[in-house]
């Protein structure tokens, strides 16, 4: 089993921990145990498309389409006042940019780099929010016990590390250097722990 | 060639970048938001200190005008009383008169004493808090309304400073009326006892039960409730109220380092 494939089945973790904690999870962890699903059948479709030599791009624009206003959800829950409308706004344009992006400049069968770059700005935007709100609001005791407070550090942590390599994927798919998709599949379990952390943490805190 | 190292140069910088960044931004979160709580919670600290020092400071107004209305009531009526006596005794009235108007004399001088002594126990200031906690069993003993008895398991003149002392004999006297009204109670004890460097008294009683909840403590229509709280803490204490089975309570006072207050 190399990197790959222990990066693939990583999302496994959070996964069957939703599922099994499911009914102990607020709204906001419940929306989370969706998102995990569907990166979970979206990764089983692409891996699907792979090896029968199709195109998988499809699945990518999917992905990013849909992954966005998951996420707006997500953290709308949890971010209040005039950032909450920010982020409707900003997955708004979003969705905007992506629908214009497959028209325009990068069709279904091409991989989606622009519209994943825009997807990395709006989702650390979105993490950014939630940290001035800690800071505002004041109201945390103990902030390794707030599942919130995981889930925008995995998803800050995996979106900023991979940014790079999303925009230079088109350039990167010749190159012989295995490093760069080694280190997307270590910062892709990275991101699988830190949403196990948060869906453990929740369960306990609301129980 | 040379532009596809350009792209992984770019590539490894800027990916190192945004991970440092990103790395960055939660280690600062994470040690920002202890240092403002800690901050909150030192703030919440004073802002506690300042409420009991308030509540200490209206305790001692009221302990300082109570002296003095004890002291007013003791010299100035009293001497009054003592006056008033003796001009009957010089009137020339009829024996059955002058004697009825005696007994009433020493029943208002009886009243006053009572209630100068309840103001401020003159006990409590001659003889100690034991000698004053004795005399307050004793004086609920003789109204026959509740078996009370007092024990202690040391010999000492002053544990305590006055201001303790006070402080306690108050404790006790709330807790005790408190049983009268509502207990329905037929027997308290009151015990005073030093145990591995601990002060502690203990007043229990065999009436209904009572356990206040923090929420009975914090209602604002329970005054003598947080006149105990902050009287205890005033010296340095703890105070715990739990309900026996099968009935009665009992109310542990805790003072660790009494040799200080």
């Amino acid at each position: 089993m190399n990197l790959d494939d222990i990066s693939a089945l990583s999302i496994l973790i959070p996964l069957i921990s939703a599922v099994i904690l499911y009914r102990r999870l607020n709204k906001t962890l419940k929306l989370l145990g969706v998102f995990i699903l569907f990166s979970a059948i979206t990764e089983s479709l692409a891996a699907i498309y792979f090896e029968y030599g199709w195109n998988n791009m499809i699945i990518s624009h999917l992905y990013a389409f849909v992954q966005v206003p998951l996420l707006a959800w997500i953290f709308s829950t949890f971010i209040n006042g005039v950032k909450k409308r920010v982020i409707f706004i900003l997955c708004g344009a979003y969705l905007l940019f992506s629908i214009l992006n497959v028209i325009l400049w990068e069709d279904l069968l091409e991989f989606n780099s622009n519209q994943r770059y825009f997807a990395a700005v709006v989702i650390i935007s979105y993490c950014l929010f939630y940290y001035t709100q800690i800071f505002v609001e004041a109201n945390i005791v103990r902030i390794e016990l707030e599942p919130n407070f995981w889930i925008s550090s995995s998803i800050l942590l995996y979106t900023a590390g991979t940014l790079f390599l999303f925009i230079y994927n088109n350039e990167l798919m010749n190159s012989t250097n295995q490093g760069y998709w080694n280190l997307n599949c270590i910062l892709n379990i990275i991101l699988n722990i830190g949403l196990t952390g948060s869906l453990w943490v929740g369960a306990r805190k609301l129980n | 060639m040379g532009g596809s190292t350009e792209i992984e140069l770019t590539l490894l910088f800027g990916t190192a970048a945004m991970l440092t960044l990103a790395l960055f931004i939660i280690i600062f979160v994470v040690a920002y938001q202890r240092r403002l709580y800690a901050k909150q919670r030192e703030m919440n600290d004073m802002e506690m200190k300042a409420q009991l020092e308030l509540m200490d400071a209206v305790l001692l107004a009221k302990e300082k005008e109570q002296k003095r209305m004890a002291q007013e009531l003791h010299d100035g009526i009293g001497s009054a009383l003592t006056a008033l006596k003796m001009s009957i005794i010089q009137m020339n009235l009829v024996h059955d008169h002058k004697k009825q108007i005696d007994d009433n004399i020493k029943a208002i001088s009886a009243d006053v004493r009572r209630i100068s002594n309840e103001l401020m126990p003159s006990v409590l200031e001659d003889m100690g808090l034991q000698a004053a906690l004795e005399r307050l069993s004793q004086r609920i003993q003789d109204a026959a309304i509740i078996d009370c008895k007092y024990y202690r398991n040391y010999e000492l003149d002053s544990l305590h400073n006055d201001q303790a002392q006070l402080a306690l004999y108050r404790v006790v006297q709330e807790i005790l009326n408190n049983i009268i009204k509502y207990a329905k109670a037929t027997e308290i004890i009151i015990k005073e006892e030093l145990k591995e460097g601990k002060y502690l008294l203990t007043i229990t009683d065999n009436g209904t039960g009572f356990e206040p909840s923090e929420e009975d403590m914090s209602k604002s229509g329970s005054l003598g409730l947080k006149n105990i709280k902050s009287r205890i803490q005033q010296v340095g204490g703890t105070i715990e109220y739990r309900k026996l089975s099968p009935k009665g309570t009992i109310v542990n006072i805790e003072i660790r380092d009494y040799e200080k207050h």
